[in-house]
């Protein structure tokens, strides 16, 4: 870990893209150095290890599947092929926009509703208290003003 | 193989391919065609993998013809194409896996031709052994070092250029190439010390 920029210096050692001054601090480096002497030929071991893959022939039947893959692009209207790379954007952009809206009239009419119950319930309560002593004053006089005969 | 394009450099190649010239693309096919498709075969260890991401690339080559810009060398411009089409397509693989539960298997790979120096059959199975533990190594990379790794190792390019199909610093490069490589040798440690990684068993 305390090593880590001396390692990056290493590893372009090793592509032989130092200048001479870096080569010799490296070097001086890495006789005091047993963590970057290690991490060294760990490297080189791991390069002379990994062979470049051998070159492989290309199928014989690659153009003609490209062709073919040109020749549909082709058919497609203009108009589908310049929108196409725009049509999947917007259509993302569409639902966010459509669901930002739809879950603000969702809570709004929820409030809404919570807001008349709260009133309603009062009314309720209200009603219920003076129904329980239906003979009280109070009974009477709010009878009179819904106009509640019973 | 086409006498009026054969000697025709890239920029005026792509400028005519740009003007929908068949012939223009042919020649930009066959000049390109194998180091296109051996640098997808190279980062992705696999042969039919290596044949789509191709048939991608060549076919964005046609339809962004019109926008290169000759800001950078065509080739340069060909290998980014090739590194990006690569990089988003084994991702799009691992993505279909993962959703199918699929065991990651090595590169649905179908028969490869035998490479050209092959000796003998006991010494094409361990080549292809080791490639596919180097290969498993590489894949457990991330995108970006894997991309630096190859470009540098199998391709031969240098820091500048592989910093120009990139598009980072060469500092980038230097760093991507160094965690490439911390990661490589955390990887195949266990196997270089039990002796499976050995090039002559």
């Amino acid at each position: 870990m305390g090593c880590s920029k001396n390692k990056t210096i290493i590893s372009r050692f090793l592509d032989g893209t130092l200048n001479k001054g870096e080569e010799k601090f490296i070097q001086e480096h890495m006789k005091t150095c047993p963590e970057c002497r290690v991490f060294y030929k760990e490297v080189k071991t791991l390069m002379t290890r990994i062979e470049i893959p051998a070159e492989v022939p290309t199928p014989s039947y690659l153009y003609a599947r490209i062709r073919n893959k040109i020749e549909t692009f082709e058919r497609q209207p203009a108009l589908i092929r310049w929108l196409k790379p725009v049509l999947v954007p917007a259509l993302v952009g569409l639902t966010f926009l459509l669901a930002g809206i739809g879950s603000t009239l969702f809570f709004r009419s929820l409030a809404d509703r919570s807001g008349a119950q709260t009133q309603r319930s009062g009314t309720d309560l209200n009603l219920q208290v003076f129904n329980d002593a239906p003979q009280s004053s109070l009974a009477q006089a709010y009878a009179q003003i819904t106009g509640d005969r019973k | 193989m086409l006498d009026n394009y054969e000697g025709t450099d890239d920029r005026e190649l792509i400028s005519r391919v740009a003007q929908k010239d068949e012939k223009a693309f042919r020649q930009i096919f066959e000049r390109y065609q194998n180091r296109v498709f051996n640098l997808a075969y190279r980062y992705t260890g696999s042969y039919p993998d290596a044949e789509e991401i191709t048939q991608d690339v060549f076919l964005k080559v046609y339809k962004n013809a019109v926008s290169f810009r000759y800001q950078s060398a065509f080739s340069t411009w060909l290998y980014r194409i090739t590194i990006n089409t690569a990089v988003n397509y084994k991702r799009k693989r691992r993505i279909a896996a993962e959703s199918l539960d699929q065991v990651n298997e090595p590169g649905s790979k179908r028969e490869e031709p035998a490479a050209a120096s092959a000796q003998n059959p006991e010494e094409i199975y361990k080549r292809k052994k080791r490639q596919e533990i180097i290969q498993a190594a590489l894949d457990s990379l991330p995108p970006n070092q894997r991309a630096a790794f190859v470009l540098a190792k199998y391709e031969g390019m240098t820091y500048d250029e592989i910093s120009k199909v990139l598009t980072v610093s060469v500092a980038a490069v230097e760093s991507l190439i160094y965690r490439a490589r911390q990661g490589l040798i955390v990887k195949l440690r266990p196997l270089v010390d039990r002796g499976e990684l050995c090039r002559k068993f």
